[in-house]
């Protein structure tokens, strides 16, 4: 698999781990009456054309930025990705250099 | 934070998922809850998503469009399905194939057949829409079907290896149903039989329409609802009902078998034994064929290889009466006198003797004659050929038969043969006795056959209804648009025109209306060709008055005759023009300038609008094929004048128009029908799509559908488009809104106005 069709199947992935967890965030929202149908109807919409076009990790970031700025009951969902790619981010840079390491040591 | 005066998500009274799991939650309990039926019905619709474990993208884009979910068929089921139907007595065997009760009455098995006939046909398109789907995605489709065959018992039911198998079968099911192949026979034009283009037409407009493909499910799945209502036996009753059937089978093989040992022993002993033996299945077969022993007798001598059965029998018949007869006449012979006391009257005295008489001569000459009848008859039977042998024969099958061994054997062979059709009608519902309910039930079944039989053509029409709402709620939008856009008040007076003289949509009570007399005024004016055209503009933008444009096509006083000829007519019409003209001097305005300008920039649009609406109505008035596909998702209603297009159209000098004179207006408007479907990139690829069917070598044809095209799509006539022929969007790269862009494609200066609508 090339660069490019890695990074497209781990934006989808991405993506579609948030659309679930939008999905379960607006239930609770309508349980606990933070949020109503047509509101509902609106994160849906923004989610798909936002979300739903953004073609790297970078836009699902900005998506996730905008997303709590606008609902803020998505302010903890958005941190958790956020984090959660930080970390991943973070693990793979300390592969590379444990990588590079192993190369220079042999 | 909760609503105003509603109570928090902390002092709210639990059991919120048994309220999300309600079908109808009171107006209190949503208030006790401090919610709203939205965020219910919100909540429902994403719980059951999950449950079902639907895409979550497909959930938001259901919700961001305000759709409900709606349920889908599996199609597993339909073997399940299937085996419910004829009394509830089929079951599936271990493949998960529906079987029927091997005792079952006809009328059971008969809708059992057709369920199965239906219900197979229903699940080869589903099937075969699935795998299209993965073809057209690039995927793998022989492993689909390796994988489905091994999974999925109704796909393995229809015993298809390959895909060309399967979409043979989705055609003919689509063939079977009346309104799909009416519908899209008569639109494409070809003759009923053309069978290969039909199925061309489906492919191109029914197969690829994922629409089409969730609403057969959804519709399916309602019928399936109800066939679960039908009810099946309870386990206890289908467990006694097969254990009494197994008994009675029992005793009818045993008693068939020894019926067939004695016919070999019967045969085998030679003298005047049977002359052949029979197999156990034809002693069965005979047993269940018969109500008594005599019945039993004549199969078993049918059997036995009797050809004359009926020969025979009357002959043992007469054989029998004419023993009876010749007794009669031995004792007449002798002549016995019998003595009678007669008392006769002579004068007054009354007299009483006692005097000998003989048999009576007439009586006995009867009985000869009887006697006579039956031996020449004899003799008439025994000519025939071999019956003889089969006299011979039927006399050792009735010994047979009557034979003390053997009666008793087929007696009570019979007797299980009856006990198990008894059986098989024992399976009612709920494993009641059938006599009481059978038919009620087969009655039921009728009606949910009824159903399965026209789901197809139903869930297309609900599409295509669809479709057509959208189509015209935008062409009204982009109507409405324009003449907000408009430049000066005349052109908007022409938008409004174009847009509500001829046919006119109502957005808000979603009705059409075709106004007859505007459109036969305006087929009067397109016989002027673009003087007429800039006339009618003339009129709407209220340069001149209705008056004057109808004193051009006066007739003389009976009637008969235009007061006009043509080259008068546009005399009369250059008039106007030059008043107008006068008029803008006197005034110092401009608007013939104006007039002039409105014909070059929308003269094209509007005589495609005059033209359009006339062919939208005569397809409305014929009440043909046309006719009904404008019909299709629409409520339409004329105002005018009821008269049939004959009426109005005629040679006769008193009609609007004649002949010659539609058929000049057809050459004079024909470009516009082909810039038109030019114009309309789906109505453009359907033609090329025709055309590569094979249409090609038949120009005529080709032609016609163009017009066709024309006249269903509303090309100019300000009805919508994607909806009457989905498939042209739905089919095509345009999708479901594509669709809708489509039809604004194809008003007027409706590209720039389409692009705008689908770029919103």
């Amino acid at each position: 698999m090339d660069q490019t069709a890695t990074v497209a199947n781990s934006v989808n992935m991405l993506r579609d781990r948030i659309y679930e967890d939008i999905l379960t965030v607006m239930l609770q929202g309508l349980q606990d009456n933070k949020v109503d149908a047509p509101q509902a109807r609106l994160i849906a919409k923004y989610a798909l054309a936002h979300l739903g076009k953004a073609s790297s990790t970078e836009d699902v970031m900005h998506f996730l930025d905008e997303l709590p700025a606008k609902w803020e009951l998505y302010k903890n969902m958005c941190v958790k990705f956020k984090y959660e790619e930080k970390a991943k981010e973070d693990v793979e840079k300390v592969k590379a250099i444990q990588n590079k390491l192993h190369a220079f040591i042999q | 934070m909760a609503a105003p005066g509603l109570p928090s998500a902390d002092n709210r009274p639990v059991g919120l998922e048994v309220v999300v799991g309600m079908k109808n939650v009171p107006k209190a309990t949503e208030k006790a809850f401090g919610l709203n039926k939205g965020q219910i019905d919100l909540m429902k619709e994403i719980t059951k998503a999950k449950a079902e474990k639907a895409k979550d993208e497909d959930v938001l884009g259901r919700i961001a469009n305000g759709e409900k979910n709606k349920p889908k068929y599996d199609s597993s089921n339909i073997q399940q399905d299937i085996a419910r139907f004829g009394g509830g007595s089929g079951n599936v065997n271990g493949e998960g194939k529906a079987i029927q009760s091997p005792n079952a009455e006809e009328k059971q098995i008969n809708r059992f057949e057709q369920a199965k006939k239906t219900g197979e046909q229903i699940s080869s398109v589903m099937f075969y829409m699935d795998l299209l789907k993965i073809q057209n995605a690039g995927g793998n489709v022989n492993e689909e079907i390796t994988r489905l065959k091994d999974r999925n018992p109704s796909f393995k039911a229809l015993g298809v290896e390959t895909l060309p198998l399967l979409q043979a079968k989705a055609q003919e099911a689509m063939l079977t149903d009346p309104t799909i192949g009416d519908i899209l026979g008569q639109l494409s034009n070809l003759p009923p039989g053309d069978i290969a283009k039909q199925k061309a037409v489906f492919e191109d407009m029914v197969f690829t329409d994922q629409r089409f493909r969730d609403t057969l499910s959804a519709n399916l799945h309602a019928v399936h609802e109800k066939i679960l209502k039908l009810g099946e036996m309870t386990p206890e009753g289908k467990a006694k009902l097969a254990t009494d059937t197994e008994n009675a089978k029992k005793t009818l093989d045993d008693k068939a078998a020894r019926i067939t040992d004695a016919v070999s022993r019967a045969y085998k002993g030679g003298g005047s034994g049977l002359p052949k033996e029979t197999t156990n299945d034809e002693v069965v077969e005979i047993l269940k064929a018969s109500n008594n022993e005599s019945d039993f007798k004549r199969n078993l001598a049918g059997k036995m290889g009797i050809v004359n059965y009926g020969a025979v029998a009357e002959y043992l018949r007469i054989e029998k009466e004419l023993a009876g007869l010749n007794k009669q006449l031995e004792g007449n012979l002798n002549d016995t006198p019998v003595e009678k006391t007669i008392e006769r009257n002579t004068g007054n005295t009354k007299t009483t003797t006692r005097e000998t008489t003989h048999k009576d001569g007439s009586q006995r000459k009867m009985l000869d004659d009887k006697a006579e009848a039956i031996n020449k008859r004899i003799v008439e039977l025994k000519g025939i050929n071999n019956f003889d042998t089969d006299l011979a024969t039927y006399r050792s099958v009735s010994d047979f038969v009557d034979s003390p061994g053997v009666k008793s054997e087929i007696t009570e062979g019979i007797s299980s043969s009856r006990e198990l059709n008894t059986l098989s009608a024992k399976t009612a519902p709920e494993g009641k006795n059938i006599s009481t309910n059978l038919d009620t039930r087969l009655s039921r079944e009728d009606d949910l056959l009824a159903e399965m039989k026209t789901v197809i053509g139903k869930s297309l029409a609900e599409v295509w209804k669809k479709d057509q709402g959208e189509a015209d709620t935008l062409n009204a939008e982009i109507y409405e648009k324009r003449i907000a856009e408009a430049g000066s008040e005349m052109e908007k007076k022409l938008i409004i025109a174009e847009a509500t003289r001829y046919v006119d949509f109502n957005a808000s009570t979603k009705e059409t209306t075709i106004h007859g007399d505007n459109i036969m005024e305006g087929i009067q004016l397109l016989t002027l060709e673009d003087q007429g055209v800039m006339l009618e503009m003339a009129r709407v933008m209220e340069l001149t008055t209705d008056a004057k444009v109808k004193a051009i096509f006066a007739k003389t006083p009976d009637g008969k005759k235009s007061i006009y000829t043509p080259a008068q007519q546009i005399e009369q019409v250059n008039k106007i023009f030059d008043k107008i003209k006068e008029n803008d001097k006197t005034n110092k305005t401009n608007n013939f300038e104006v007039l002039e300008k409105m014909m070059k920039n929308h003269g094209s649009e509007y005589r495609q609008k005059m033209y359009g609406s006339y062919l939208t109505m005569d397809a409305y008035l014929k009440e043909g094929v046309n006719g009904h596909l404008l019909r299709i998702g629409r409520k339409i209603k004329y105002e005018g004048s009821r008269r049939s297009m004959w009426e109005m159209v005629s040679g006769d000098g008193n009609k609007t128009v004649n002949y010659d004179q539609l058929n000049q207006i057809y050459k004079y408007c024909e470009p516009d029908i082909t810039e038109a479907l030019e114009q309309n990139s789906a109505a453009n690829n359907f033609m090329k799509r025709m055309e590569a069917k094979g249409m090609a070598g038949n120009p005529g044809l080709l032609k016609k559908l163009a017009w066709l095209l024309f006249i269903v799509l509303g090309l100019g006539s300000g009805l919508g488009a994607a909806g009457v022929i989905p498939g042209l969007s739905a089919g095509g790269a345009l999708g479901a809104a594509g669709g809708a862009a489509a039809a604004g494609g194809l008003g007027f200066g409706a590209l720039k106005v389409g692009e705008a609508a689908s770029g919103g």
